[in-house]
């Protein structure tokens, strides 16, 4: 009979302990794609179907930010302030704090921006700047909040835009989800498999794009076949309707307000 | 019952503020304690309760008027901390962003308003409460309990006002800051107070919770699992009504401006002087001052800033919630 011994250094019991390492790198990469990915999920999570129709949106957005700009008098700008913060408050907690970040870097460059005017004693450009600035981020930021990116695609088909233009920005939006998991779950991976100080790691980083690219490469291959047999012809169509709904309403009327105010005040 | 600046003195100002620092610590940690994060949004509902009591005037004989603030009725519903932040944010946005109320006496408005007021009223309701269960023993207890609250804190702002002529003189013996010593101070603002403020605070208390229990059946809101659309509707209704504060022409007592408190007559007397430290004092201009919009008319001002004033209280309280940490509640 073979007798296999268990050698002698294997019998020893040894007591590892990881050198302690920093993951800041990966934590960073991996906050920021998750932060993408929530941003589309909670898009598609608020409104459900009580979302207003994107082009009715679009319009509003449009009006507001060229009455704003054109404006000299800085009631109107108030008033819109106004406007958006009531809208801002139906909005879920989370939304909302995010929104008021965005104004408030905003709103701090324009700040800093127009400080030397300040102090040279024209207060003035200060204010206008600054409120200006707050309307425009906000209204901006509550529309991407507010319409779900899929649906804006589905707005801009209606636009004379060229098809293609419409495919890619279409293929981008969708892709950006799944190779932003893809990403994330291998920076997952990343993170647990190294044990220890490992100096390596950065380098990874590019190893992590490597593999997103070839992903991305062979999806949009399988992408294409499945078009192709679906009988894909170039023609990029968009086929979901939208239903009138009270809320498409009360954006047109807020819109016509907004010029009615406008033009009186 | 909004002290504007200049009327208590910087020194004043601080203690007052000082003081308020315990009150709200203590109060923001209970929340964390006792309300679940889903709920925060209910703080920035009775907030918004608040600010537009607030804007309801009722006028009185010889020309003032007065409101109710309405800090028992939070008390009640969310508890008395609750209540002392939520009282505190919608005095916060008054000051800042509608001129009601001084930003340096930020600090003694929340003392008579956000703690002596609550913390009163809930402790008078609790006791009565305790001692009469009959059919209306809540809602009489919550009468009672914000009468007694909202005098409680009419008395220390009368305090507040009638120590200043008697700590802060200049060399020929005028007072720096408000003028009115506590035999004038405390008569001129606890009679509006004992009788038709004081009533209206009641009115108010009584009603809304009564409006409250109809249609959430429990007192308690915290243990409500979501504020109800009827909430929201009687918000609507409050903002709309909002105009009917404008019927009460004149100026509450102790609220005048440094140009008005030269002519007020006060014992058969006129003043006659504007007090140094009110003539050259701390001067803060509001957003939307007096909650009126240049160009527009003063009704049509007052709904807007009611609109925008409940917006930002509740997104306040939405966006504080989305510090907090996730609770697992076990009682629902």
């Amino acid at each position: 009979m073979i007798q296999n011994d268990i050698p002698d250094w294997l019998k020893q019991t040894q007591q590892y302990t990881p050198q302690k390492d920093k993951n800041k790198f990966i934590e960073k990469t991996q906050n920021g794609l998750l932060r993408i990915l929530a941003k589309i999920k909670m898009q598609s999570e608020f409104g459900g179907k009580k979302i207003p129709s994107p082009a009715i949106a679009l319009f509003v957005l449009f009006e507001m930010i060229f009455l704003t700009v054109l404006s000299k008098n800085l009631q109107f700008v108030f008033l819109l302030l106004g406007i958006l913060i009531v809208y801002l408050a139906f909005f879920p907690a989370k939304m909302i704090r995010n929104i008021i970040l965005e104004v408030c870097s905003g709103v701090t460059f324009a700040f800093f921006f127009s400080l030397p005017a300040y102090l040279m004693g024209n207060h003035y450009t200060m204010q206008q700047l600054v409120l200006k600035t707050a309307v425009t981020v906000c209204s901006v930021a509550i529309f991407t909040h507010r319409i779900p990116f899929y649906r804006l695609s589905h707005t801009l088909s209606k636009t004379p835009l060229s098809d293609t233009i419409l495919f890619i920005f279409d293929i981008t939006l969708k892709y950006l989800v799944v190779l932003g998991r893809i990403c994330t779950y291998m920076t997952e991976a990343l993170k647990l498999r190294s044990i220890g100080h490992n100096r390596k790691k950065q380098n990874t980083a590019a190893g992590i794009l490597g593999v997103t690219y070839l992903k991305s490469q062979a999806m949009s291959k399988e992408m294409y076949q499945a078009m192709a047999c679906r009988g894909f012809d170039g023609t990029y169509q968009s086929y979901g309707k939208h239903k009138w709904i009270i809320n498409d309403a009360a954006l047109l009327v807020a819109g016509v307000l907004i010029l009615v105010v406008f033009i009186v005040l | 019952m909004h002290i504007p600046d200049n009327y208590l003195s910087p020194a004043t100002c601080a203690v007052m503020g000082v003081a308020m620092i315990p009150a709200w610590k203590v109060s923001i940690q209970k929340i964390r304690q006792e309300i679940p994060k889903e709920k925060m949004a209910f703080l920035g509902v009775g907030a918004a309760f608040s600010f537009l009591s607030m804007m309801f005037n009722i006028p009185l004989a010889g020309g003032t008027t007065g409101h109710a603030v309405g800090g028992t009725l939070i008390a009640i519903l969310a508890g008395p901390y609750a209540a002392c932040i939520s009282v505190t944010m919608a005095l916060f946005i008054q000051c800042l962003m509608f001129g009601d109320g001084g930003v340096l006496a930020f600090g003694a408005n929340c003392f008579n308003m956000a703690f002596v007021l609550p913390f009163v009223g809930y402790f008078v309701y609790t006791q009565v409460k305790r001692y009469w269960k009959g059919k209306y023993g809540e809602q009489f207890a919550a009468g009672f309990g914000s009468y007694i609250g909202i005098n409680a804190a009419a008395f220390c702002a009368a305090v507040e006002f009638g120590i200043q002529p008697l700590l802060f003189k200049n060399g020929a013996g005028n007072p720096l800051y408000c003028p009115y010593p506590l035999s004038v101070s405390i008569p001129a603002m606890m009679i509006g107070h004992l009788t038709v403020f004081g009533a209206a605070e009641v009115v108010y208390t009584v009603a809304v919770l009564g409006f409250m229990k109809k249609v959430n059946k429990d007192t308690n809101y915290t243990k409500v699992k979501h504020t109800s659309k009827a909430v929201y509707a009687l918000l609507a209704a409050l903002i709309v009504c909002t105009p009917l504060g404008l019927l009460a022409a004149g100026t509450a007592w102790g609220e005048w401006g440094s140009d008005e408190i030269a002519s007020v007559v006060s014992k058969g007397s006129t003043l006659g002087f504007i007090p140094e430290g009110m003539k050259h004092g701390f001067n803060y201009r509001a957003l939307f001052s007096d909650y009126v919009i240049a160009g527009m008319p003063a009704w049509i001002g007052y709904m807007i800033s009611a609109i925008i004033g409940t917006a930002i209280v509740i997104i306040l309280f939405k966006i504080i919630s989305t510090f907090m940490k996730n609770k697992v509640e076990f009682d629902l």
